[in-house]
């Protein structure tokens, strides 16, 4: 290894993360500094072997320091404004930062602002913040760079927020956003001036939309959603079916814009014009000007950009009469990353972009020696395709929790078939500008290596029951894989009679890492998952069972049981449920849990006595018959028992006339927890209120019934529970049935409400035997809204 | 400081940033080259390929075996050349080095990798050796042995091209000419296996364009690797046949066969 920037990468990230991990607080970092440059001055002229790992100390000291510099948070005095007067009409003036693509059938439209202007009754104050604005495209386009003027309700900018998932808040915060403002209406986005003609994301955000118009009309509409994903590097046009497909298949990633996309970009371009007779230097500075356009078009992800840097990077070593070196080359992106924002660091493209390249890097001679009788034109593929899995397979496993075992064969036909997409676009958007017909021939062309890329991916998933479920690995295997993972690429470098030992000790540390891959002794906890509006618990009883009751909302647009209740589950190491409940049949309780029927080992499913012929109920029961989950039935005097934990179940009556509603037939049900008691009531009225037993139902802890509405908790009910804590599973914006007078009633009671669009998540967790509350909102230092 | 300082001092940090963001290693050794001087091998590697010295056949260029005139500096005819009046079509071929270690590396990955850079280290071993073998001022031309168009085109370059430029400055009377053409596709004579398969493959491959004029004038003809000299010796037909006095061929290279050296490279009947 004597590629010095690779070292300096290493040592960078090294001290990004100590510092991100609290590892190297305060005076550590100056002192690492001033240990380097003394040490460095000392050693200079005697001691040549020291002085590389001085200069390393430094650039972990820089690294760390470089973290710190940027960790001062931007003072938003507009969030703090905003989060003083909640839901209030505002006007205000600013710049935009970055606009999503405005595309046929998707009328509400996001931009980002960095307000400096707030008008209130014609006068103008200044004031600075950075807003998420919902609007409309009937006000005309807007591009980065753009002076507007927005008016509209603004507030604090608040999503779901719940242990071990990523999402859109984190997405908002991590880009310094705090506040939202809703600006539908067609006067609520006025444009005050353009912006200057040199900014180059403006020009690129007018090019990307002006394709995605073109490319509207030139293209069937079948294709439309890939080639704006794959193109343009917009993907919310394809719908979760089709999305899904690719995620079963191992092919998710050919739909952002990543390397691969820039890696295919550069080398046909190259190679066309080296057909063309182009001499090498006009021929690098094409491909590297395309490379970069293609990654400023289609969004600048980060894996884009990445490669773009690459090519760049091999490009010009051509200029400088060098070879280029991919190791020296990815460090240098790394390094230019690093530096431009640490925090990219966390950013999941970043990491498996990295990654999947090392990887690749390190092991494909270890694939490529191995398959001498493979015929030449597939080993480097197929070596490609294996090697490219070993380093990313943990954060891989982390944040999509699939190892499709049909990727590795997707993905060699796939990846040559995207190449002719991009190609087909590449040559679409450009007759598009010039000549509407010719580049409507081009674009109808795109229909079939399109229907190939799906037809693999229908196929690819249909493999799913052979597919594995990966949770996120704890911090123990983590480590263990990547141990493992270096003594393998370091049976790459030894001494021939080394070797067979490391790589017995390589596989020992794989086994080792898989065994320790889920947490061996779990905490016992009920968690409230935050699903907006709908119900979702999961319940770790003290005995060790795992129940869920209820899964959220799932409609054809979100779905929560896929979005949040099963990345929740696998992020704590669950693939088993000894039991799914389900209160009732309405949409926001039972919706998500197809998804987790799917996709988990189910013990039993619960629901109430009484059936119905809801289309709901009806897909749910079938989908546990095909998945093999035998469905309980239960009513009222059952005292149901998921090993060892007991719930008596005190509702719905076996044949209740009183009522057909399904709120009114929730089951209701108790739980002992240590010794705290939980009450889950569903979405209970008033009839079934007072039908239930008084006598058994007082608890420590109940979650409101009917998401905190006035159909419901009575105060006779409430006088019967006398809890400690009522918990409302309710959103912050859309559906909302919760009424403020059922929280003031609580409160008169004395009993402390506790929200989820409030805190996010609420966990119940007995610490030393206490019961422990903990706001998953709290816990990350978001802002949560008071009275 | 002085000029000459500042711009010493730019060079050095030059070099360091190019060490830096785009570090070279030796092709055969992979140990790292911090100087451009030689840009692909370490010292060790390209001193320690096997060159070709006195004395050696002075017809077909092949070095004579150890033990055989040892301590002569003068060269004399090899068995085959000495026993024939006129056994080729070209009069003498000269070549640099034995087609074997870092030299074989390196013309392999100047034709098949795409890495026309090399053909500077490999020009100066040319250069080398025909200064102290050639008399430089008897040549009128000097004639590249030429890719066929449409590989060419796929490479880029023409690797025979790129080295008769290298030594065009020791050739005071002379100018390149590249009226000698490949009229059809040959396969890479490395992949052919058999002495006749090359000879079969190269038949009626060269012609001369139409503006080509060669009576009455000396050419030297400049190939990357003689391997079994069916390319040269049909080159040569052509170019005698256009009215040239004298061929000779200067190659990089002369595999030679019977040596342990390259015998895969070589095919399996020799
Ligand atoms: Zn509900
Ligand atoms: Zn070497
Ligand atoms: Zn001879």
């Amino acid at each position: 290894m004597n590629r010095p920037l690779a070292w300096v990468a290493a040592a960078m990230l090294t001290g990004t993360l100590c510092a991100a991990w609290g590892l190297l607080p305060g005076l550590a970092i100056p002192l690492l500094l001033v240990a380097a440059a003394c040490l460095a001055g000392a050693f200079r002229l005697r001691n040549a072997r020291i002085r590389p790992f001085v200069v390393l100390v430094g650039f972990i000291g820089a690294g760390a320091a470089h973290w710190e510099l940027n960790q001062t948070p931007n003072s938003d005095p507009f969030a703090d404004l905003v989060a003083n007067n909640p839901v209030s009409v505002t006007k205000v003036e600013g710049t935009v930062r970055s606009v999503t693509l405005s595309i046929p059938g998707e009328d509400r439209l996001r931009l980002i602002l960095d307000i400096d202007t707030r008008i209130d009754n014609k006068t103008s104050s200044p004031i600075a913040g950075r807003a998420v604005i919902h609007w409309t495209r009937s006000t005309g386009l807007i591009f980065p760079g753009d002076r507007i003027l927005v008016e509209g309700e603004a507030s604090v900018a608040i999503a779901e927020v719940n242990p071990g998932v990523n999402g859109y808040e984190d997405y908002l915060r991590n880009r310094g956003v705090n506040t939202a403002i809703d600006a539908a209406g067609p006067k609520a986005v006025t444009r005050l001036g353009e912006a200057p003609w040199y900014l180059p994301w403006n020009w690129a955000a007018r090019f990307r939309q002006a394709q995605a118009d073109n490319l509207a009309r030139a293209m069937p509409e079948r294709v439309l959603p890939f080639v704006y994903a794959v193109w343009l590097g917009h993907q919310s046009a394809l719908s979760q079916e089709e999305y899904l497909d690719y995620v079963w298949s191992g092919t998710a990633h050919i739909l952002s814009v990543s390397g691969v996309h820039a890696a295919i970009i550069a080398f046909t371009l190259n190679f066309a014009l080296r057909a063309l007779l182009m001499a090498r230097r006009p021929r690098s500075v094409m491909v590297m000007s395309a490379v970069f356009a293609y990654a400023l078009v289609s969004g600048a992800s980060v894996p884009a950009m990445r490669a773009a840097i690459m090519v760049c990077l091999y490009m010009s070593a051509d200029l400088l009469e060098r070879e280029p070196d991919t190791t020296t080359a990815l460090s240098l992106a790394g390094i230019i990353f690093m530096l431009w924002d640490p925090r990219s660091v966390f950013d999941i493209g970043f990491q498996l972009s990295f990654a999947s390249v090392a990887s690749i890097l390190i092991f494909i001679s270890l694939f490529q020696n191995r398959m001498e009788k493979v015929h030449w034109f597939l080993r480097g593929p197929i070596a490609t395709s294996l090697a490219v899995q070993i380093i990313p397979l943990p954060i891989a496993a982390a944040s999509f929790h699939a190892l499709p075992l049909a990727a590795p064969v997707a993905n060699l036909v796939a990846i040559p078939v995207l190449a002719a997409v991009l190609w087909l676009c590449f040559v679409t958007a450009l007759l598009s500008f010039i000549w509407m017909p010719a580049a409507q021939i081009a674009g109808y062309a795109t229909l079939l290596p399109i229907e190939l890329i799906r037809w693999i991916a229908e196929a690819g998933s249909s493999l799913r029951p052979l597919s594995k479920i990966m949770t996120t690995p704890t911090t123990h295997a983590w480590a263990m894989y990547w141990i493992a993972a270096s003594l393998l690429a370091a049976t790459l470098v030894v001494r021939k009679d080394l070797r067979k030992s490391m790589l017995i000790l390589s596989t020992t540390a794989f086994a080792f890492s898989f065994i320790f891959w889920r947490p061996l002794d779990y905490e016992p906890e009920v968690v409230m998952l935050d699903v907006g509006h709908g119900d979702a618990t999961f319940i770790r009883s003290t005995t060790g069972e795992t129940l869920l009751i209820d899964g959220g909302d799932a409609s054809e647009f979100s779905d929560r049981g896929r979005q949040i209740v099963a990345p929740f589950l696998w992020a704590r190491g669950v693939t088993r449920l000894d039991a799914v409940m389900a209160s009732h049949t309405d949409r926001d309780h039972l919706g998500g849990l197809l998804y987790i029927i799917d996709n988990f080992d189910v013990g039993a499913a619960m629901l109430g006595a009484l059936e119905s012929d809801r289309p709901l109920e009806r897909e749910f029961v079938a989908r546990c018959a095909e998945r093999g989950v035998p469905i309980l039935r239960v009513k009222r005097g059952d005292a149901l028992q998921v090993g060892n934990t007991g719930l008596p179940i005190f509702h719905p009556l076996p044949d209740w006339s009183e009522t057909t509603l399904p709120n009114d037939l929730s089951i209701v049900t108790k739980l002992d927890f240590a010794s705290t008691s939980f009450l889950f009531t569903g979405d209970i009225e008033r009839a079934a209120e007072a039908s239930l037993d008084l006598w058994s139902i007082d608890t420590d802890i109940l979650k409101v019934p009917h998401h905190g509405a006035d159909t419901s908790s009575t105060i006779p009910f409430i006088n019967a529970v006398t809890p400690k804590y009522a918990t409302i599973s309710t959103g912050s914006h859309g559906r909302k049935v919760m009424d403020q007078p059922i929280v003031d009633r609580y409160k008169a009671l004395g009993v402390s409400v506790l929200r989820t669009d409030r805190l996010g998540a609420i966990r119940f967790a007995l610490v030393e035997g206490q019961l422990h509350v903990e706001s998953e909102r709290a816990k990350r230092g978001y802002p949560i809204a008071k009275d | 400081m002085n000029k000459g300082d500042i711009s010493a001092a730019a060079r050095e940090w030059t070099l360091t940033v190019k060490n830096l963001t785009f570090p070279i290693f030796c092709q055969q050794c992979r140990i790292r080259l911090l100087t451009d001087d030689n840009g692909y091998f370490c010292p060790t590697c390209w001193e320690s390929s096997p060159r070709i010295e006195r004395p050696f056949c002075p017809i077909c260029g092949k070095p004579h075996r150890a033990g055989v005139g040892l301590g002569t500096r003068s060269n004399f005819r090899c068995g085959p050349c000495s026993t024939q009046k006129k056994p080729y079509p070209y009069d003498r071929v000269l070549a640099a080095a034995r087609y074997d270690g870092a030299i074989q590396l390196a013309i392999k990955r100047l034709k098949f990798n795409d890495k026309p850079r090399i053909a500077r280290p490999l020009g100066e071993l040319l250069r080398e050796q025909a200064e102290r073998e050639l008399d430089c001022d008897a040549y009128d031309y000097i004639v590249p042995v030429p890719l066929h168009r449409v590989r060419r085109r796929a490479r880029g370059f023409n690797q025979a091209e790129l080295l008769a430029r290298e030594i065009l400055p020791l050739f005071s009377d002379a100018v390149i000419d590249t009226s000698l053409v490949r009229l059809r596709p040959t396969h890479v004579q490395s992949r052919l296996h058999t002495d006749k398969q090359r000879k079969e493959s190269v038949r009626g491959a060269f012609g001369l364009s139409r503006d080509a004029n060669f009576d009455k004038k000396r050419v030297l003809l400049i190939d990357d690797v003689v391997t079994t000299g069916a390319t040269i010796h049909e080159c040569a037909t052509v170019l005698k046949k256009g009215g040239a006095t004298v061929v000779d061929v200067l190659a990089v290279a002369l595999a030679i066969p019977g040596s342990d050296a390259d015998s895969a490279d070589l095919g399996r009947k020799e």
